[in-house]
C-alpha cells in the first residue's frame, strides 16, 4: 500500500505542479506576454500592457479556476467519503440542477440588474443551489435518516426534477435567451472582477480548513457509520457539518462558473490511486491538484483555439476521463 | 461497581413486530471473560449493540461504569469500550496500519498528529493480536482470520477497559478459531481487559471463557461458569439439538451433536 514517504512525495510533487501552473498559466494565452515585462516595476506602470493583461484579466480568471478546481475536488472527496460511494461528486446532492434552475430562471425572467457586485444570474444560481440543499435535508429530516442511501436518493431525485424545469425554461425561451442559457449550462470561467474572486476565496479557504479538520473522522465514516461511532465519532454531526460545508463551497463556485463537470469526480480518484484513502492527504492533494488541473484546462480553452473559447467543461472531461481510465488500467488494483 | 449493568432492557427493531429482546437484566463485572451463546436470532448481536450504545432501547437502560451509555459522549465511550463488528468492508481501501491507527481517534484532538506513543500503542496491539506481519498490506487483501485480528488490534488500540466482540470466529477455519480464542484469553489474562464475546462455538467457549450466558429468542436461559451452564439439557433448550457430552480432560465436556432425527 501507500507508505508515508510515498504520500509525502506525491504531496510535494502536487505543490510544485500547482505553483508552476499558478505562475505559468497566466503568461500563456492568445496574446503573448513576457514574465520579465510583467514584473518590471512594482506597482506596474499603467502603460505596461503585459502587466495589465496579467493582473486584470488573466490573474482573476486564473484565481477563479484555482478556487473552483480546489473546491470541486475537495467537495468530491467529502461526498464520496460520507456517501461511501465512488460515483459521488459535488453535484450528487442536486447542486448542479438547483443552480442551473436558478440561473436559467433569471435569464428567462430577463433579470439583468446586479446586487452587491454579483449579477442576478449568479445570485439566482446560488439561491437555486441552496434550495436544492434545503430540499435534500428536509427530505432526510422528515424521514429521520441521514444515511448515505437517503441522501443519495433524495439528491439524485431533486437533481432530475430541477433538470426537467431547466429543460422546460429552455424549451420556452427565445433565441437570445436560449443561447445565454446554454452558455451558462456549459460552464465557463469568463472574465470576472478580482472582488468577487476574493470573496469566493474566503468561502473556499474557510471550507477547506473545516473539512481538513475532519480528516480522521472522514476516514472512519468511509468505513461505515457504526464503526465511526464506536471509535468516537459523533456521526450525525460530522455528516451534517461536512456535507453542508462542501455543499456551500460548491454552490458558491457553481453560481459564478456554471456546473463544470468531472473535476470533482476525477481528481479525487486520481489521488486515491497515488496517496491512498487517508483523507488528510487526500483532501490536501486533491485541492491543489484540482486547482492546477482546472487552471490548466482553462488555459487550453482560451489559448489554442484562436479567438473562440471552448467551454472548459468539455476540456476537463476530454482530458480527465482518459487520464483516469489510463491510470485504472495501469494500476488495476483499484476498487477490488 | 459492575462495569456494565443492564436493567430491564427491552428492544425491538422498528420494522419487525417480533420482540428481539425482552426485560433483560445482566451485570458484567470488571475482569469478566463472558460469552453470549445462543442460536441465530437469539439476540446476542442486538444485546452487544445495545451495550455499545449503537441502538437505543425502548425500555430499560444500559449503564457503563454507573452512567447511562447514551449519556456518555461518544469520544469518552470509545476510550472505555471497544466494539468489534462481525465484518467490515471499506468502500475505499485502507492499509492495515491505517485501520489500526483509527483506534487512536478518541485520544487525538482535531489537528493533532499521531505521536510516537500512539504508534507504539498500535504496534503493541498488533503484536498482541498476531497482526504485525501484515501491517503494510491492504485490509481488503487479507484472509478472514487476518481481518478479524486486525479489527481486534484496532479495537485494542483504543486501550479500552472492555472489549465487545460480535461473533469474531464467524466463517473462520478451525485453526483460526482457536488462534482467535487464544488471543482473547491472552488479552484477558495479560492485559486485564474485560471481554464480552458473542459466539456460536459451544466447545471453544467452554474451553476458553470463564462465564457463559445462554440466550434463546431474546431471553436469557442460563448464566454461570461453563461447567455449570454447559449441559446437554441446556444446549437442547437453546438449540433444539440433542448432544452427547464427551469428557476429554478439563472440567468442561465437549459436546457432539446428534442428528435431529436420529
Amino acid at each position: 500500500m501507500t507508505s508515508d514517504s510515498q504520500k509525502r512525495m506525491v504531496l510535494l510533487f502536487t505543490i510544485g505542479f500547482f505553483l508552476v501552473v499558478l505562475i505559468g498559466c497566466p503568461l500563456l494565452g492568445s496574446t503573448n506576454i513576457s514574465f520579465q515585462k510583467v514584473f518590471q516595476s512594482w506597482p506596474p506602470a499603467p502603460d505596461n500592457r503585459d502587466a495589465q493583461i496579467f493582473f486584470t484579466v488573466r490573474l482573476p480568471r486564473g484565481f477563479l479556476a484555482v478556487l473552483t478546481g480546489a473546491a470541486m475536488a475537495t467537495a468530491g472527496v467529502v461526498f464520496q467519503a460520507v456517501l461511501r460511494n465512488p460515483l459521488a461528486c459535488p453535484f450528487t446532492l442536486g447542486i448542479a440542477g438547483g443552480s442551473s434552475f436558478g440561473a436559467v430562471a433569471a435569464i428567462a425572467l430577463g433579470l439583468t440588474a446586479g446586487f452587491g457586485g454579483f449579477s442576478m444570474v449568479t445570485l439566482f444560481a446560488f439561491l437555486g443551489a441552496i434550495l436544492s440543499i434545503i430540499l435534500v435535508y428536509s427530505l432526510a429530516t422528515v424521514i429521520r435518516s441521514y444515511s448515505a442511501t437517503t441522501l443519495l436518493l433524495a439528491g439524485i431525485g431533486i437533481n432530475y426534477f430541477f433538470n426537467a424545469l431547466v429543460l422546460l425554461f429552455y424549451f420556452m425561451a427565445d433565441f437570445t435567451q436560449s443561447y445565454a442559457m446554454m452558455h451558462w449550462l456549459m460552464g465557463s470561467l469568463d472574465v470576472i472582477e478580482m472582488d468577487s474572486v476574493m470573496r469566493l476565496m474566503v468561502v473556499v479557504v474557510a471550507g477547506f480548513i473545516i473539512l481538513f479538520s475532519m480528516g480522521r473522522e472522514l476516514n472512519l465514516l468511509s468505513a461505515g457509520e457504526e464503526l465511526a461511532q464506536v471509535k468516537g465519532v459523533s456521526t450525525v454531526r460530522v455528516i451534517l457539518l461536512s456535507v453542508l460545508t462542501a455543499s456551500l463551497m460548491t454552490s458558491a463556485c457553481v453560481s459564478l462558473t456554471g456546473p463544470i463537470a468531472f473535476v470533482g469526480l476525477i481528481v479525487p480518484h486520481i489521488y486515491r490511486l497515488f496517496v491512498g484513502n487517508d483523507h488528510r492527504y487526500l483532501l490536501t492533494c486533491s485541492a491543489l491538484g484540482g486547482a492546477a488541473f482546472l487552471m490548466l484546462c482553462d488555459t487550453l480553452c482560451r489559448s489554442f483555439f484562436g479567438t473562440t473559447e471552448l467551454p472548459v467543461g468539455v476540456i476537463t472531461a476530454l482530458i480527465g476521463v482518459p487520464v483516469l481510465l489510463g491510470l485504472l488500467f495501469r494500476k488495476r488494483t483499484y476498487l477490488t | 461497581m459492575p462495569l456494565f449493568e443492564i436493567q430491564n432492557l427491552s428492544f425491538h427493531y422498528p420494522s419487525l413486530s417480533k420482540f428481539e429482546l425482552h426485560q433483560t437484566d445482566l451485570k458484567v463485572e470488571p475482569g469478566d471473560l463472558l460469552g453470549l451463546l445462543g442460536p441465530n436470532g437469539a439476540g446476542k448481536s442486538t444485546l452487544l449493540k445495545l451495550m455499545a450504545g449503537l441502538l437505543t432501547p425502548q425500555e430499560g437502560r444500559v449503564l457503563l461504569n454507573g452512567q447511562p451509555i447514551r449519556a456518555i459522549p461518544v469520544r469518552e465511550r470509545a476510550k472505555i469500550m471497544a466494539y468489534v463488528p462481525q465484518s467490515l468492508h471499506f468502500t475505499f481501501p485502507l492499509s492495515v496500519w491505517e485501520v489500526v491507527e483509527m483506534g487512536r481517534h478518541p485520544y487525538l484532538a482535531r489537528f493533532q498528529p499521531v505521536s510516537h506513543k500512539d504508534r507504539s500503542i498500535c504496534e503493541r496491539a498488533m503484536e498482541l493480536c498476531d497482526a504485525l506481519d501484515f501491517k503494510d498490506r491492504r485490509y481488503e487483501e487479507l484472509s478472514g482470520g487476518e481481518r478479524q485480528r486486525v479489527l481486534l488490534a484496532s479495537a485494542l488500540a483504543q486501550t479500552p477497559q472492555v472489549l465487545l466482540l460480535d461473533e469474531p470466529t464467524l466463517s473462520l477455519d478451525l485453526a483460526h478459531q482457536i488462534l482467535l480464542f487464544e488471543i482473547i484469553q491472552k488479552l484477558h489474562r495479560e492485559e486485564g481487559v474485560t471481554v464480552v464475546v458473542a459466539t456460536h462455538e459451544i466447545n471453544l467457549a467452554g474451553r476458553y471463557l470463564d462465564r457463559l450466558v445462554l440466550m434463546r429468542e431474546g431471553a436469557m436461559v442460563a448464566d454461570g461458569t461453563p461447567a455449570k451452564v454447559l449441559t446437554a439439557k441446556n444446549i437442547k433448550t437453546i438449540h433444539g439439538v440433542d448432544v452427547t457430552p464427551l469428557k476429554v480432560g478439563g472440567k468442561v465436556p465437549y459436546f457432539v451433536p446428534k442428528g435431529r432425527r436420529s
